[in-house]
């Protein structure tokens, strides 16, 4: 241009020229920057009115039907209840406002509509009619049919899910083609939003014409990347070359155009995303205060990052979270968090704990992704139940390894006496090889209780619950016992009815239970004494009773007979085989069944043992059960 | 002490006549109880040097008998062996308030039995 100038008119001065090309190039330059803002103007105000008329993809609807549901799950508790009403309207509202969404509606599982907005009518309202119009089924698109049914558009279901599963619906109606006249709330709302943003521009472009070369190129970049539209990296030679100051008025307006649309699509997508990050930090924590494990992060010198609810009742800080800032002023921590540095689990002392209470605290390092530990985080375990089952396995496996030893120790004894001793008489022979027999007997005999008892209680899923024919099975049970009684001299009598109701149980367990109590009968009546085996029906269930003239059993004792390996201290029970552990069978499989078991007795005059067991009755512990009646 | 005479406190009749028997080969004189309150009776009416006692016995088991002799007499023999089939220390603490008495784990045959007290004859009751 400049060289033009120079040929046309090469009288003039040269520097009284120059200023005059300055003025006039100024000129034209703020002509060109004034019509580019009226250009921009009438271009914006049209771009926003287009914006609110047109209907936005349904990519965009999807992911709009989802925040909604997500910032109502924020919104809310675990559950939605009418009292919610209010807030959520505020936030359908705000968020329907935009785009092609004419109404937006939440409806609880049960159908109940607690929410219920309607733009068209540019108001919002709870609407009681939808409220008393019955139950929707909130999982159909039918339900929501009748809510928006006569309304034209589409209808979009987006579930509420809360920490606790799907807490409602969030029911949308779309605009299924352009609304004829513009809508009243969009000119309220994008007009205002239109002429902030282009005053901005206004000072704006100065600013950015001024500002240099790499702000514009920022800017630029910022905005191209913004804008799904370009859908590829700029180049950046291009992205140069764009912005500088020879591009024409046209192209400059287009730029701030694209600027203007990807600002306001980042506006949108902050607002949106703000709210879904506290969304899900307030679920994070949520997740985090009902872990049943207390957590506790701090960093590097000792002061809290994050402590979960439990942590804080376990720390005794349940209260006054925020009076603590620093692990220092929890008396007992530090030195806490020393040992676990050392060994890596310590377990939780006073005054965190108390009686039997086993806390384990783990120390884990937190590292970020260069294998730096920046934090570190302290996890408090409560093992007492766990503790307490393996002490109780522990007992549980010494008395065994006792109950063993003792008839073991006899075996040893005789077969000793049996390869060493060569002159053992023929008779003493045969005697100690009776004995070794009745050892043996007796061993595999505690070993078979053991594992019934262990089958009952260790391995619950190996009970059987079958329908069991109640009748057949004691009198079977009776019957197979009357020889061995009748051979001690006793007199032996079962008196089973007929007609007892049918009962759900595993027959093995129940045969053997009801062996154990008859078996024990006859072991501690002398010769000529009585047993009766009785049947007694009631509404609930049956009882059956197991009666002997025995050598009974001391009232001190009653309550201990139950006991695994429990065997009353008399020379009468001593002299007869017993591992301790038949009435404790007898009283598991009757616990399994849902049934009771008590003892009545007198020393020297005989007991009664009564079993009590539910008819038709599932067991009531539901785990054991195979199938429901 | 001449560690000849030995008490031999046992509930089960055959077990106790096979190591009376064993004892007795080995060149004990040797006297017998079938549960604590008999061996207090046989105790009161001699003197033994040496007893050894099953832990698990009807009416005065082997613990109530060491604690009886050692409280109410008549007297708690120099050297005691207490054959017991218990694992759990808590259940043997007693025996730490007793320096002459030495357990035995179940299983233990008679011949090995008669070994450890041997050996610890040989080796000398402590004062």
């Amino acid at each position: 241009m400049g060289s033009n100038e120079k040929a046309g008119q090469p009288a003039a001065h040269p520097m009284r020229r120059k200023t005059d090309l300055n003025a006039r190039h100024l000129s034209l330059k703020w002509v060109a920057s004034q019509g580019a803002i009226l250009c921009i103007l009438a271009i914006s105000a049209a771009w926003f009115l287009h914006r609110a008329e047109t209907i936005e993809n349904g990519e965009r609807l999807v992911l709009r039907g989802e925040s909604l549901a997500e910032l109502v799950a924020y919104a809310v508790g675990p559950t939605l209840t009418a009292d919610d009403t209010p807030r959520l309207l505020k936030i359908m509202v705000n968020a329907a406002r935009e785009g092609n969404l004419q109404a937006a509606a939440l409806i609880l599982p049960d159908g109940q509509v607690i929410a219920h907005t309607d733009l068209a009518n540019a108001d919002s309202r709870v609407d009681p009619l939808a409220r008393d119009s019955g139950v929707f089924d909130t999982a159909s698109f039918a339900a929501a049919r009748r809510l928006f049914g006569d309304s034209e558009g589409t209808i979009v279901l987006r579930p509420v899910v809360g920490v606790e599963g799907t807490i409602g619906t969030v029911v949308l109606l779309l605009a299924a083609s352009p609304p004829g006249s513009l809508n009243a709330d969009a000119v309220k709302y994008f007009l205002p939003a239109g002429l902030l943003l282009l005053a901005l521009l206004i000072v704006g472009h100065g600013t950015l014409r001024r500002a240099g070369r790499t702000n514009s190129v920022f800017v630029q970049r910022l905005s191209v990347a913004l804008d799904p539209s370009t859908g590829q990296q700029p180049d950046p030679q291009q992205t140069t070359d764009d912005v500088d100051a020879d591009q024409t008025p046209q192209a400059s307006m287009e730029a701030t155009v694209d600027r203007v649309n990807a600002l306001a699509k980042l506006k949108d997508e902050l607002v949106i995303k703000t709210q879904l990050v506290d969304y899900e930090k307030k679920r994070m924590s949520l997740i985090l205060d009902a872990f049943p494990d207390g957590l506790v992060v701090f960093n590097s010198v000792y002061e809290l990052i994050f402590v979960n609810r439990r942590a804080m009742k376990l720390l005794g800080l349940a209260g006054r979270r925020d009076d603590v800032r620093n692990l220092q002023e929890i008396p007992g921590v530090l030195d806490l968090v020393k040992n676990a540095e050392k060994v890596g689990q310590v377990l939780l002392t006073e005054p965190f704990v108390e009686g039997d209470q086993r806390i384990l605290c783990t120390r884990v390092p937190l590292m970020d992704s260069g294998s730096q530990s920046v934090h570190t985080l302290l996890a408090l375990r409560d093992v007492t139940a766990q503790r307490a089952a393996q002490r109780t396995q522990a007992e549980f496996l010494s008395q065994i390894s006792h109950e063993l030893k003792a008839p073991l120790n006899t075996v040893i004894t005789f077969v000793e006496e049996l390869a060493e001793n060569p002159e053992l008489s023929p008779e003493e022979r045969r005697e100690f090889c009776n004995i070794l027999t009745h050892e043996t007997n007796r061993m595999a005999q505690l070993i078979s209780n053991l594992l019934q008892l262990s089958r009952i209680q260790l391995g619950n899923l190996s009970v059987r619950f079958r329908f069991v024919k109640t009748a057949s099975l004691i009198r079977e049970q009776a019957e197979s016992l009357r020889v061995q009684a009748e051979r001690r001299g006793l007199r032996y009598s079962a008196h089973v009815p007929d007609n007892l109701p049918p009962m759900r149980g595993d027959k093995d367990l129940l045969g053997v239970a009801i062996n154990n109590l008859i078996s024990n009968a006859i072991k501690y009546t002398p010769q000529g004494g009585t047993i009766t085996v009785e049947v007694e029906d009631d509404s609930n269930g049956f009882a059956i009773q197991v009666i002997d003239t025995g050598i009974g059993i001391a009232a001190e004792d009653q309550e201990n007979i139950f006991g695994r390996f429990f065997r009353v201290d008399s020379e009468e029970v001593q002299a007869q085989n017993g591992s301790g552990l038949g009435l404790a069978i007898v009283s598991e499989i009757v616990e399994v069944h849902g049934g009771e078991i008590s003892v009545t007795s007198e020393l020297g005059s005989g007991s009664c043992f009564r079993v009590w067991l539910p008819a038709r009755e599932v067991s009531e512990r539901p785990d054991l059960v195979e199938t429901s009646t | 002490m001449d560690g000849n005479r030995v008490l031999i406190v046992e509930d089960d009749s055959s077990v106790r006549r096979v190591l009376v028997r064993v004892f007795e080969q080995a060149g004990f004189e040797v006297a017998m109880a079938s549960n604590g309150e008999k061996a207090v009776e046989v105790l009161a009416g001699g003197q033994f040097d040496l007893m050894i006692s099953d832990i698990n016995m009807p009416k005065m088991d082997g613990q109530e008998l060491c604690e009886h002799l050692s409280a109410d007499g008549p007297y708690l023999p120099e050297c005691i062996f207490i054959v017991t089939a218990s694992a759990e220390d808590e259940k043997r603490d007693w025996v730490g308030r007793f320096p002459n008495i030495t357990v035995v784990e179940k299983p233990v045959g008679p011949r090995q039995l008669l070994q450890l007290v041997k050996q610890r004859l040989a080796e000398g009751v402590p004062a």
